[in-house]
């Protein structure tokens, strides 16, 4: 599963043209389970950075870091799913 | 004596180089958007606009067959004949005639006839508390930063927040934190209305001041409709202040098109 870039590639055409339709709760959980069966997801924080740039929360929108919030979630997110791989692989 | 290595040299060497090259990418894109922050938004507006106008042309029905668009057409014609027909000889007319007569008398006629850009709605945030919008004009169809954005229906919404070539992003005043003039009543309170997301509003006004459920709301212009109507006064006896809670008259999220003024 973790070598199989086809389906890698079918998982990222499927996040950014949810991201792309601004359907962030349908795009979240395809970014877990990316971030969750393949190594280094980083289309999580690409599809965030892609999501702030195009639904006007980027600098220019005055909002500081909060208009960063989906590039900086999916970072978070990202961290976070490999830490919890890390955890599962030791304890099992 | 042979010792097994403790790391694989290579791999660790690898994953560095792999760390360092995003690390070098991130850094890069961070300067390009913080230093010219049209960048991005143009380059991905005009990828993801196609998608966007696949959507819109879905949703206005472009996929039916010729013979029920006709139909339509047919029957939306005659609805329009109609309606000439019944607007011509009602009040509304003399109304409207009497108002323009007055604007004329007091200086403030329109002299322009395309005050107004239409624009189509391309994107919207989607459950989200942010209230802003795309719309597939821009700069070189005549959209200014300082443009303000009315609805179909002529109701102030929102002003362009980030001006493209071919596209602009709107944001709406009731989005958190933006804040409006208006008047509020037939005794036109004057009040501050600060944007609560999802369309709504919130105004304090002076305990007392006679705002009730069902007020107008309008903004300072004169041509303008109205803001917002009042659905909701929230009075506490221990504040000198009303909290008023108003919508505005049209949906927000039901737009396809808005009226960008020059």
């Amino acid at each position: 599963m973790k070598h199989n870039p086809s389906l890698r590639i079918t998982l990222d055409v499927i996040l950014f043209l949810l991201v792309i339709m601004g359907w962030w709760f349908a795009a979240i959980p395809i970014a877990l389970i990316g971030a969750w069966v393949f190594p280094r997801y980083a289309e999580i924080v690409i599809a965030g950075f892609l999501y702030d740039i195009l639904f006007g929360f980027g600098a220019v929108s005055g909002r500081g870091l909060l208009g960063y919030a989906f590039v900086i979630g999916g970072a978070i997110l990202l961290a976070a799913i490999a830490y919890l791989k890390i955890v599962v692989k030791n304890n099992s | 004596m042979t010792y097994l290595r403790p790391h694989n040299h290579v791999r660790v060497r690898r994953n560095r180089v792999m760390a360092a090259v995003a690390i070098v990418i991130a850094l890069a894109i961070g300067l390009i958007q913080f230093s010219a922050p049209y960048v991005f938004p143009t380059f991905f507006t005009a990828i993801a606009k196609p998608f966007w106008r696949v959507r819109l042309t879905t949703q206005e029905g472009a996929f039916r067959s010729s013979a029920a668009i006709l139909a339509e057409n047919e029957s939306l014609k005659m609805q329009l004949r109609d309606i000439q027909a019944g607007y011509a000889s009602s009040t509304m007319a003399m109304i409207d005639s009497q108002y323009k007569d007055i604007l004329s008398m007091l200086g403030r006629a329109s002299t322009s006839p395309r005050q107004y850009i239409l624009g189509a709605v391309l994107a919207r945030p989607v459950a989200m508390p942010y209230d802003e919008l795309t719309i597939d004009i821009g700069q070189n169809d005549g959209v200014s930063s300082t443009s303000l954005v009315y609805s179909a229906e002529r109701v102030l919404i929102g002003h362009v927040r980030q001006l493209l070539a071919n596209s602009a992003k709107i944001r709406l005043y009731s989005s958190p934190g933006e804040a409006y003039s208006v008047l509020i009543g037939p005794k036109n309170v004057p009040a501050n209305a600060i944007g609560r997301g999802g369309g709504q509003y919130r105004a304090e006004v002076p305990h007392g001041s006679g705002v009730a459920i069902g007020d107008t709301v309008s903004d300072l212009s004169l041509y303008g409709r109205a803001f917002g109507v009042v659905v909701s006064i929230i009075t506490d006896p221990s504040s000198p202040f009303d909290t008023v809670l108003f919508a505005p008259p049209v949906n927000i999220y039901q737009m396809r098109f808005v009226l960008v003024r020059r």
